[in-house]
């Protein structure tokens, strides 16, 4: 595993993530008309300082790379020339001093909604919405859900990928409530499935929720057909050719491809009877699997691949693309759900229905970063653009120290007609700074537990 | 001044065995969050902070004490967690291995309130919550860890009255010298080694190892010292506080408990105790 494959990932990532944050910031501060003394990515000593502009504004790349900041004119850090007073941030209305603290958050969310409305346009390849059950069905046998069912809505929403249904399906949960699944089946009969999900426990976060719903991806039963035998395998060396049809192992018949894999991964180094088919005629091939072993586990191998994936209606795959308009609408749906999703989550966990090991820190989002820019570009953006949605609602929360407490001070100040005395935002920016520093201590006690765990 | 000192550390010690032995698990807790939260107003004034401001320090770092100490389980009596804690344990080790051997080199100060409050909270909740912890491990454990720090205070007070001449810090503490220092660490090695042999305790790695380990404690005892007489200097105060007479306050009582506590802790969680 290389380090630098996580590393490049996440420093790309928050890098962006911080730069549009500022950057929101700050034009929106220029064009209230506020002089910007710097512009910082990163924290602490400025490392890289280059001036630029009317104002001769510092662009600066600081040593302390887990944030940024853009620093303006104003008279409660340093004396302000008399000519220049009006460019003084603190001289601003309450209105404007809104505008240019929120920008921030509000830039983080526009860049998800661009990042989404590109991914929807461009399309993808998704995993589409066909269930089976697990092996823990209960609540989906209990609906009525059959192998093969192919989700068409959810409570008259259209559903359109296997990513769609899982969100659905999450949100109602959280709403604890029945929802409707309309389903095509393997019959191309159109039916409900009603899915109780109420007293489903939510708080279990280790549990992807369709598995606790007793749900899986369909798979189409692939037949035990040879494709691709690779050089050197234990395949090749028993001479199985592609093409060659699995009958039975060792006289017991072959049910399909997971089958024929099962088996040959329970038989490691021990020689296992085939019977094949081979253009119309029967004959048997002795095979001894060559014995692998991944992360202390040994198991068996011959060295052969699938033959053409399924095609057509009963692909597992279809490609989702949506129009130029109707992607932006899925856009800005998308990054509004999944803000109210993260703060419904926050309140759940304050109110400890939600255990708080649902945080995660530094740690767990530089994993995922290198682990979605494996999957791909489009994995990468997306999971880019979920973190700028957290990053935004964390933002907004209303804790001293954060945007979200400077805003929650402005509208004080708009209702009360006046702004809140020096003195009361020091306190509240010594509590605020406090619950932080313990926000970041969970997150980081639970990224080293995942960490550890595996 | 002395006789005070010692009549207040004799009451001191008294009402702590008491506490450490007689507390229920939540009392101690509490009892370890309001000692935070007493420190806490004490470094507000070293940060130069107004008393509204001291005050909101205070109540936030002993209300965080005590949301971790209930939320790790510390309350309830047979507990012996803490990986909760783990992450404050290496935020408190870096910043006293790495941090602040330069801050005493470079002499920075406290005037960024936001660093100031940051700072603080490093120094002072992992070190109550640690005591909170090593109790819950075993209450000799943990006044034994307290023991060691006392005694190369003692130690390094009286041989450096006896023998000082080459001064450690003079800029920061013109009363420590390094004949003080050794004599402290001597003191260390002889009580840790006793101590060691009288339980009939193992010592892990040889006694090399636990040798180094004891003269490492002893240094880092003397650096959180030497650290907050720095910013009592900076903030132009003697004592950090009054309450305690002869002592001056609790900041001064513990800084040498701020730098070697945590660790020791993390130690306990790392070694699976």
């Amino acid at each position: 595993m290389n380090l630098l494959n996580y590393l490049i990932p996440f420093v790309l990532a928050l890098g962006l993530l911080i730069l549009v944050h500022e950057l929101g910031h700050y034009l929106v501060a220029r064009w209230c008309g506020v002089k910007v003394l710097r512009f910082s990515l990163g924290f602490g000593k400025p490392l890289l300082v280059r001036k630029a502009g009317r104002d001769q504004t510092e662009w600066a790349l600081a040593a302390f790379p887990l944030g940024g900041y853009v620093k303006m004119l104003d008279e409660r850090e340093a004396p302000v020339a008399p000519a220049e007073l009006h460019r003084a941030f603190n001289r601003q209305s309450v209105y404007r001093r809104f505008a240019i603290v929120a920008a921030g958050p509000i830039a983080n969310f526009l860049l998800a909604i661009v990042l989404y409305w590109g991914l929807f346009v461009v399309g993808s390849d998704e995993l589409r919405p066909r269930l089976a059950l697990s092996d823990t069905p209960a609540i989906a046998q209990a609906a009525g859900v059959r192998d093969g069912d192919l989700v068409l809505a959810v409570d008259g929403e259209v559903v359109r990928s296997w990513q769609d249904l899982r969100w659905v399906l999450l949100r109602n949960a959280l709403d604890e409530r029945e929802v409707v699944l309309q389903v095509r089946t393997l019959e191309e009969v159109e039916a409900f499935r009603r899915l109780d999900l109420a007293g489903l426990p939510i708080e279990d976060a280790s549990q992807d929720l369709i598995v606790r719903i007793g749900l899986k991806p369909w798979r189409p039963e692939i037949p035990a057909v040879i494709g691709r035998v690779a050089d050197d395998s234990a395949a090749a060396r028993a001479g199985l050719r592609s093409g060659d049809e699995v009958l039975s192992i060792e006289g017991v018949g072959v049910a399909g491809w997971s089958d024929l894999v099962a088996r040959v991964r329970d038989a490691a180094g021990r020689s296992l009877r085939f019977e094949l088919l081979r253009a119309g005629e029967r004959l048997s091939v002795d095979v001894t699997p060559d014995t692998v072993s991944d992360q202390g586990e040994r198991f068996g191998r011959i060295g052969v691949g699938v033959a053409e994936p399924v095609q057509g209606t009963l692909s597992m795959f279809a490609e989702v693309r949506y129009g130029v308009g109707e992607g932006l609408v899925k856009a800005v749906r998308q990054t509004w759900e999944t803000s109210v999703l993260s703060l419904q989550m926050i309140g759940r966990m304050l109110t400890g229905e939600v255990s708080w090991k649902n945080i995660s820190g530094p740690v767990t989002i530089a994993d995922y970063a290198g682990q979605t820019a494996q999957l791909g570009l489009s994995h990468y953006l997306k999971f880019v653009a979920l973190i700028s949605i957290s990053l935004g609602v964390l933002n907004l929360l209303p804790i001293p120290v954060l945007d979200g407490g400077h805003l929650l001070y402005y509208t004080v100040e708009i209702i009360k007609g006046g702004p809140i005395p020096e003195r009361i935002m020091e306190i509240g920016q010594q509590i605020g700074l406090t619950l932080l520093i313990m926000l970041m201590a969970f997150a980081f006690y639970n990224d080293i537990n995942r960490l550890i765990s595996g | 001044m002395l006789k005070a000192r010692i009549i207040t550390a004799v009451l001191l010690l008294a009402g702590l065995l008491a506490a450490v032995f007689l507390l229920p698990a939540s009392g101690w807790l509490v009892l370890c969050a309001l000692v935070c939260a007493a420190a806490a107003w004490e470094w507000g004034a070293l940060a130069g902070f107004a008393q509204p401001v001291r005050l909101a320090t205070a109540v936030s770092f002993g209300g965080a004490c005590l949301v971790l100490g209930f939320i790790t389980g510390f309350a309830a009596p047979s507990a012996a967690g803490g990986a909760l804690l783990v992450p404050l344990y290496i935020l408190s080790a870096l910043f006293w291995l790495l941090v602040v051997p330069l801050w005493l080199a470079r002499k920075w100060t406290l005037s960024n309130p936001m660093l100031a409050s940051v700072t603080g909270f490093v120094v002072l909740v992992p070190t109550a919550l640690a005591l909170v912890h090593l109790r819950a491990i075993s209450p000799w454990l943990m006044l034994g860890v307290m023991a060691v720090v006392w005694v190369a205070d003692i130690a390094a007070y009286f041989s450096g009255r006896a023998f000082g001449r080459h001064k450690l810090a003079p800029s920061i503490s013109p009363g420590k010298t390094w004949e003080g220092a050794i004599g402290g660490g001597l003191a260390v090695l002889i009580f840790g080694f006793g101590v060691l042999t009288w339980q009939g305790a193992s010592q892990p790695g040889g006694a090399l190892v636990v040798g180094a380990v004891l003269v490492g404690w002893t240094a880092i005892s003397i650096i959180g010292d030497l650290y907050e007489s720095l910013l009592k200097r900076q903030a132009g105060i003697k004592d950090s506080g009054n309450i305690l007479p002869g002592h001056g306050g609790i900041l001064d009582r513990i800084d040498s408990l701020t730098s070697t506590l945590p660790m020791v802790a993390l130690g306990t969680v790392l070694l699976g105790r």
